[in-house]
């Protein structure tokens, strides 16, 4: 079986980058919230970070579409409310608008020329810093769990049609987050950040185990589903995406930093310069398998049409269908 | 009864020679290697001796409730009330892809102007009484394509049905 082309790389792109700028600034601002913003690299980066993340990734859908130009003028290209991709590009709107006001006034010189130009916000900074923590918050897991709505909505996709879509990008999405929260923590001087670390590598491995379960029951349910559900799990476990499913989304993207997460844990390294470096791998290969688990998503996502003998007796019979 | 107008394809008539879709391609003048608004299918059932080959003309089915009508972001899809045509406004499509995500029968195809599918030959204009001419319908040779009201069309197959029936008859 063939997969899926429609839908390339670049969208593949946009899930994983949209998940990624989705799960930093909701995690990195609960970190900021709760700690009083007392780490100035975490501060100074993980806001550009979610901002930058997300532009590069609307940049990959914008392209993707036949006619990029036309779909920028937004008003007049996301009009029809009843579809999900019109509610997600004003809700990525709205997400990097508030991303990008929060990386502005996150960075001091920044902060500190805007503010001469616009004199009444001299007061203001910690004020608007903490208020775009907040929304941003909640539009990052808005736009982490968009990602896998606009692939559940699309209705035709045997694979893509169940609620464990957006839970499971909802999901990998915070671990990646997460785990960018870990490697900002860990550019941080100074050695207040061991308590923020040690919180963090612990949601990181129940961010990995809870992905690891609905990844688990996603392929479970789908095995026992309808013949297209079951084709498009196949292709996944022993078909043709079976080498990037098993190596890089379950070996890399969860194995490795579970493991790498539970040595840290358990405290086994005592080198810190060794412990710093496994803590960058396990934040580079939970990177790697959170593209890997959207590509192999999207890639996997065969049309109903293309596999199911019940859609072909629907053609035969779709003079019944549309009646 | 509904004024949906239908494209009906006979499977027991399709010789599976690509006229319908020729015709298509020509009378819409669609660029080679780009979008392809009608499509003959084929395909196989049981096993060696006894495989049955059927074959199908495929456009748009013009759903009742078409799916790539809700979730069309741009609102560029439109299913028209007067005779249930599903038509897309290609001034307005961004060529998203996403319509052929929610198309049951994986219909929509895209070229640079956005997505195209079939519309019955409206863009070719009508007749005195409004209604297209299908030229998928006009030039096939073998009759496998009927182009009508439901009410036409729910005649044919009851026809077809009967004329099956009485040959069953006759050679019992």
């Amino acid at each position: 079986m063939t997969v899926q082309s429609m839908w390339g790389l670049e969208p593949a792109i946009y899930l994983f980058l949209g998940g990624l700028a989705g799960g930093t600034f909701f995690v990195s601002a609960i970190v900021r919230l709760v700690t009083k913003d007392r780490f100035p690299r975490l501060a100074l980066i993980s806001p550009w970070v979610s901002a930058g993340a997300l532009a590069v990734g609307l940049l990959c859908l914008v392209v993707e579409v036949e006619k990029p130009l036309q779909a920028l003028m937004m008003w007049k290209s996301f009009v029809n409310f009843g579809s999900w991709m019109t509610i997600g590009a004003w809700l990525l709107f709205a997400a990097i608008a508030v991303f990008g006001v929060c990386a502005i006034f996150s960075t001091p010189r920044l902060a500190t020329a805007v503010e001469s130009l616009i004199k009444p916000l001299k007061s203001a900074r910690k004020g608007i810093v903490r208020v775009t923590l907040m929304v941003g918050a909640v539009l990052g897991l808005l736009v982490a769990a968009y990602t896998g709505v606009l692939l559940m909505a699309a209705g035709a996709i045997p694979l893509w049609n169940t609620a464990l879509i957006p839970t499971l990008f909802t999901v990998s999405a915070l671990d990646a987050g997460a785990s960018v929260t870990i490697a900002c923590l860990l550019l941080e001087k100074g050695s207040q950040t061991a308590r923020s670390k040690k919180a963090l590598t612990g949601a990181v491995l129940g961010l990995v185990a809870a992905e690891a379960v609905v990844l688990s029951v996603l392929l479970l349910t789908l095995s026992g589903g309808s013949p297209g559900q079951f084709v498009s799990a196949s292709t996944l476990i022993e078909g043709s995406l079976s080498m990037p499913f098993w190596g890089l989304v379950v070996s890399i993207g969860l194995v490795v930093p579970f493991v790498l997460g539970a040595v840290e844990l358990t405290g086994l390294v005592k080198n810190e310069e060794l412990a710093r470096i496994l803590h960058f791998i396990a934040v580079a290969c939970a990177l790697v398998g959170g593209f890997a688990l959207r590509y192999v998503i999207l890639a996997a996502g065969i049309h109903g049409v293309m596999v199911s003998p019940d859609t072909q007796q629907a053609i035969m019979g779709v003079y019944n269908l549309i009646l | 009864m509904s004024n949906q107008l239908m494209i009906y394809s006979d499977s027991d008539r399709c010789i599976k020679c690509w006229a319908c879709q020729v015709a298509c391609k020509q009378w819409h003048e669609t660029k080679a290697a780009t979008s392809s608004r009608r499509n003959v299918i084929e395909y196989t059932s049981g096993t060696f001796p006894h495989v049955e080959r059927t074959f199908l003309s495929m456009g748009c089915m013009h759903c009742e409730k078409p799916g790539c009508v809700s979730v069309c972001p741009a609102g560029a899809i439109t299913k028209r009330g007067e005779d249930g045509i599903v038509v897309v406004d290609r001034d307005k499509c961004i060529g998203c892809h996403y319509c052929y995500f929610a198309c049951p029968f994986g219909v929509p195809s895209y070229d640079e102007e956005g997505m195209d599918k079939c519309d019955m030959c409206l863009s070719l204009g009508v007749d005195e009484e409004g209604r297209p001419t299908p030229h998928c319908v006009a030039t096939c040779p073998t009759q496998a394509l009927y182009f009508g009201t439901q009410e036409e069309i729910d005649e044919v197959i009851a026809q077809k049905e009967a004329t099956k029936a009485l040959a069953h008859v006759s050679q019992v």
